[in-house]
């Protein structure tokens, strides 16, 4: 009995197979093809442990194979692209062909050395354009605000994902007050100001299928001349921005429990995504 | 193991159903005999009148015995003509020990009150001891209120902390007093309060619970393998009732703390009693000579809570009760220039009760109850507002019907319908973002009997039927306890249940402030889950108790929001979820001294739980991070002198779970120059956190107010040795490589109390 009842203490205190596995070093790519505009540079480097500074001169990939392939409707090779590398880790291409939205795209990665190829696929959102602007100059936190009418972009199955970029065309002229208050070695970093994740049903839809938009004022960084680019984004990226900013905190998680970014990578960590892209200018005054 | 019950849900008419209804209708008739007598009556307490929950009467030199129901009412049957000893006790109180004589067929009724034990230096001598034990089902766990406001706590006495203690509970962190019983988060645990369903019980962002301890008459944990009375929660159960009031005289108390004051009255009035208990955060001066010199100091900050009761003595067969409570917190905080953000949530309660008696042989309850939730947090960022409003409104109806025929059998049956409405309003610089609507009927009925063949062997066995129209779901939830007592001071138990859910709840650990319920709906499944429980209790030696019990139960068709969606807009409900399964087992050992001038518990829990969603964790299980193998807490009380007393806490657990980060690299970010800085991991949680330890330890001084009451000063100090516990580790990838640093809990707080009781 006495034997019987150690074998279980035992048992049970030692049978735990979950136990945490050890760094294994990846490879990571990054690509966004933005439609009507040439090819991109697409990034080829490496994870480094965690108790290692990130150098990205060291974790270059060199000597990749990289081609990006256009695919037809029923997924045929109709185009190929091919990159060579320009700077360590940074691959480029001469091809003068433009990306096509709503079209497919296969990566293809071949690294010397590598156990198997690395893949992956993006399909380009339809391109849209700002229709109308109701007014390109405005005080800042005014009665008024900046409100864009968005021409419709088709993505197949769902609803338009945006993410907006603001970028200061002048600095000079200073910072709103809720930037203001940043270190003057982070002021840098305001130059150019990102949303996260919008839907497009969180706008008024009208009946031509465009949709009104109205921009918040906690975008605006700088006064003065700014870019607002609105940013159509595809499944990759929608899935690799989503999990990358909750990756350490924030939403539902308990603290410290982390998980992995998706990547739709077959082979790698990053993303091999597309985008419409549509842009107006504003200024904003005091 | 585990994998042998992730089945589709069966049916278990068959199996079930047929047996059951043979009981409750073949029984009864093979069983009733002639000549047998009856007793019931209420057990109070002879200081005020409350009725005493789950009192213990027993005829003497037998295992024939009960205990009162959630109104103090007790009815023992098929007692043989003649002469009995019949012993009445309740852990706190003198026992009372009243011999009777029965005549055939009599149904007696016999109202008793038990004073409260008075402080003794020398231990106390009982005789007959073996009916001073405290019959307790499998599963459950109550709490003492006077216990609740002895133990060191942190600023002030809480509930839900005091429940933590116990085995089977543990706590995510210092910072939060939400429950986590027997591997289940809190959204798995029913709150009701006098019968009413609480949905965000807690205060001052999750740090302590909504229930003022002088308000509260009775804490009753049903950690697993609960009856079918109860439902609608996957895990477990925590019923608390007010008080009624003092019956006797006018009484009151006042507090001043640290962080709250409280004031409760009570008293009798010509056809009752009542109760109003208040109680205030009273920080206001500490924030404003803050704000004096430090930035980022909330402008405002309070919180509230209002607690009350009124009972109506009808006659002596009727009894009528209106309860209420109304909670809130709201607090402006400025984070920086042109950044305002303020929190506004709350709960508010309401149940009416009636509760009669048909002759002595039939209890019945029916309440009436309302309950809200209501969230409302609102940030003002670069004159963008970010608002959204979450409100749940709950109102029901349940009845239930308590009806002992005979000694062998205890029929219990009952109904519980509702409607229940949960809002969720949003709006981003001003323009509506989410405006969503669910409201559901729900209805449940049980029925439940409890067959003691034998005066040594109990049998109950339930079923409960549920039903929740978003989603048009009916479930069938079976229950069955055994408890065998082969000796007067051993019981050996057993349960099984089948336990369903149909709401989940949207929440962080670290905060509670922002929880948010969502329902079960079209495409989206309630979860379900079996419970298996095995236990021993026994009274080995005058005034020990010693409680082994041991669990597995499973989790299916969990349902909870994605947390990496990023804009639920335009999103089919159906995919706002990641669903999932898990599982939990484990094994608590509870010791209990409960007399002396020592007295206290020992909690032992070794225990396990895993979670599995699609496309988490590459479909692996995993700890959350709420996962400890071991925990153990140590409650000491001990009474120095006449005025002085000391209360001690030692808790010791092994590490929680944590996702060790492996790696980290940069990808270029298509929208702004700084790059991306994901972090590359393992499995998640695979790693423990060091070990935690807390010493905490409280002295009170008793005395006198100025001749007109007696006072309480209360000093302690919550982590006594200062252990820096680690919460989670936090990164700054500001620097390159990224720094590690340990998030610490609690440091030594010191806390202050003076309470005067008029």
């Amino acid at each position: 009995m006495r034997s019987f009842l150690f074998l279980i203490t035992l048992l049970l205190t030692a049978c735990d197979t979950y136990t945490q596995d050890g760094y294994r070093e990846q490879y990571v790519v990054a690509a966004t093809l933005v439609a009507g505009e040439t090819f991109p540079v697409i990034t080829c480097s490496r994870t480094v442990p965690i108790n290692q500074p990130y150098k990205s001169e060291e974790t270059a990939v060199r000597d990749a194979v990289i081609r990006v392939i256009e695919l037809d409707a029923t997924g045929n090779p109709v185009d190929v692209i091919p990159f060579t590398e320009r700077n360590p880790g940074s691959y480029s291409t001469t091809d003068p062909a433009v990306v096509k939205p709503l079209t497919r795209y296969r990566l293809e990665v071949d690294i010397p050395g590598a156990a198997r190829r690395i893949t992956g696929t993006t399909f380009v959102p339809d391109t849209f354009r700002v229709r109308t602007l109701n007014n390109t100059t405005l005080p800042y936190q005014g009665s008024d605000q900046f409100r864009a009418n968005l021409s419709a972009s088709e993505y197949p199955g769902r609803q338009t994902f945006y993410v907006i970029t603001t970028t200061a065309l002048d600095t000079t002229l200073g910072l709103t007050p809720l930037y203001a208050g940043l270190p003057r070695d982070q002021r840098s970093d305001a130059v150019v100001t990102t949303s996260g994740i919008i839907n497009a049903e969180n706008y008024v839809a009208l009946a031509d299928g465009s949709i009104e938009l109205k921009y918040p004022w906690l975008a605006l960084a700088y006064y003065g001349r700014n870019r607002i680019t609105f940013n159509a984004i595809d499944d990759n990226l929608y899935d690799f921005i989503r999990s990358a900013s909750v990756q350490l905190g924030g939403s539902t998680t308990s603290p410290g429990e982390i998980e992995n970014v998706i990547s739709r990578l077959d082979g790698a960590l990053g993303y091999f995504g597309s985008v419409a892209r549509a842009s107006t200018e504003v200024t904003v005054i005091r | 193991m585990a994998l042998l019950f992730h089945k589709p849900y069966p049916n278990p008419l068959k199996n079930v159903l047929l047996p059951l209804f043979s009981f409750l209708f073949l029984m009864p008739a093979v069983l009733m005999s002639q000549n047998r007598a009856s007793v019931s009556g209420y057990v109070t307490d002879r200081s005020t009148g409350e009725t005493l929950l789950f009192a213990t009467v027993v005829v003497q030199g037998t295992t024939t015995g009960t205990t009162t129901n959630t109104s103090g009412f007790y009815r023992l049957a098929g007692l043989p003509a003649g002469n009995i000893t019949l012993v009445f006790s309740y852990v706190g109180y003198e026992p009372v020990v009243r011999t009777i004589t029965l005549a055939p067929d009599e149904s007696r009724r016999i109202d008793i009150a038990l004073t409260p034990e008075d402080f003794r230096l020398e231990a106390i001598v009982v005789e007959a001891d073996a009916e001073r034990e405290e019959v307790r089902n499998i599963g459950t766990a109550q709490i003492q209120t006077r216990l609740i406001k002895e133990l060191p706590s942190v600023l002030q006495a809480d509930v839900f902390r005091s429940v933590q203690l116990l085995p089977g509970v543990k706590a995510a962190s210092d910072f939060s007093s939400g429950l986590y019983v027997r591997g289940g988060g809190p959204d798995q645990t029913l709150i009701l309060l006098d019968r009413t369903t609480v949905y965000n019980p807690s205060h001052f962002f999750g740090f302590f619970s909504t229930f003022n301890p002088d308000a509260i008459k009775d804490v009753r944990l049903y950690k697993g393998g609960y009856p079918a009375e109860y439902g609608g929660r996957l895990g477990s159960v925590l019923d608390i009732y007010n008080k009624d009031g003092n019956r006797v005289e006018r009484k009151g108390v006042v507090s001043l703390g640290m962080l709250s004051s409280r004031a409760m009255v009570e008293g009798p009035y010509a056809h009752g009693s009542y109760m109003l208990a208040i109680r205030r955060s009273t920080l206001e001066p500490l924030l404003y000579a803050l704000r004096q010199s430090t930035d980022n100091i909330p402008d405002g900050f309070y919180f509230v809570d209002v607690n009350g009761k009124l009972n109506v003595d009808v006659d002596e067969r009727n009894k009528l009760s209106f309860s209420f409570y109304g909670g809130e917190d709201n607090v402006d905080f400025p984070f920086g220039d042109d950044v305002d953000f303020n929190l506004y949530y709350g709960n508010r309660t309401a149940s009416a009760n009636w509760t009669r008696l048909f002759g002595n042989d039939v209890f019945t309850n029916v309440t009436l109850t309302g309950s809200r939730y209501f969230n409302e947090p609102r940030i003002f960022l670069g004159g963008t507002p970010i608002e959204r409003r979450n409100n749940v409104f709950d109102y029901s109806m349940k009845s239930d019907v308590d009806w002992t025929p005979n000694q062998s059998h205890n029929l219990k049956a009952g109904l519980w319908a509702g409607i229940i409405t949960l809002t969720l309003d949003g709006s981003f610089d001003d323009n509506p973002t989410t405006s969503s609507r669910i409201q559901s009927l729900y209805a449940s009925a049980y029925v439940q009997d409890t067959w003691s063949p034998d005066s040594k062997t109990k049998i109950t066995g339930g079923l409960r039927l549920n039903s929740f129209s978003e989603g048009n779901f009916l479930r069938l939830e079976p229950r069955i306890s055994l408890e065998h007592a082969p000796q007067p001071s051993l019981r050996l138990q057993a349960a099984y249940g089948r336990y369903v859910q149909f709401l989940t709840l949207i929440t962080n650990e670290a905060f509670s402030g922002f929880d948010t319920w969502l329902t079960t709906g079209e495409g989206v499944k309630p979860s379900w889950g079996d419970q298996f429980v095995l236990g021993v209790k026994s009274y080995p030696v005058q005034g020990y108790n010693l409680e082994i019990e041991g669990f597995y139960r499973t989790m299916n068709d969990l349902f909870e929001l994605d947390p990496r969606l990023p804009d639920e807009a335009g999103v089919a409900y159906k995919d706002l979820f990641r669903y999932g399964e898990g599982f939990a087992y484990g094994v608590e050992v509870l010791l209990q001294k409960t007399e002396g001038r020592l007295n206290g518990f020992v909690g032992y829990t070794w225990g396990s739980t895993r979670r599995k969603f699609a496309t988490f964790n590459a479909d692996r299980f995993y700890p959350p991070k709420y996962d400890r193998i071991h925990d153990v807490n140590v409650v000491a009380n001990y009474r120095l002198s006449r005025r002085w007393k000391a209360t001690g806490v030692f808790s010791y657990a092994t590490g929680q779970a944590f996702t060790e980060v492996l790696g980290h690299t940069e990808v270029p970010n298509p929208f702004a120059p700084q790059p991306y800085q994901p972090v590359v991991v393992g499995r998640v949680n695979a790693s423990r956190l060091p070990a935690y330890h807390r010493l905490d330890i409280g002295f009170t001084r008793e005395g006198t107010f100025f001749g007109r009451g007696t006072s309480e000063f209360q000093i302690q100090i919550i982590n006594a040795y200062s252990r820096r516990n680690i919460w989670f580790y936090n990164f700054d990838f500001d620097r390159n490589p990224p720094t590690k640093a340990a998030v610490p809990l609690l440091p030594l707080l010191p806390t202050l109390s003076y309470t005067v009781y008029f």
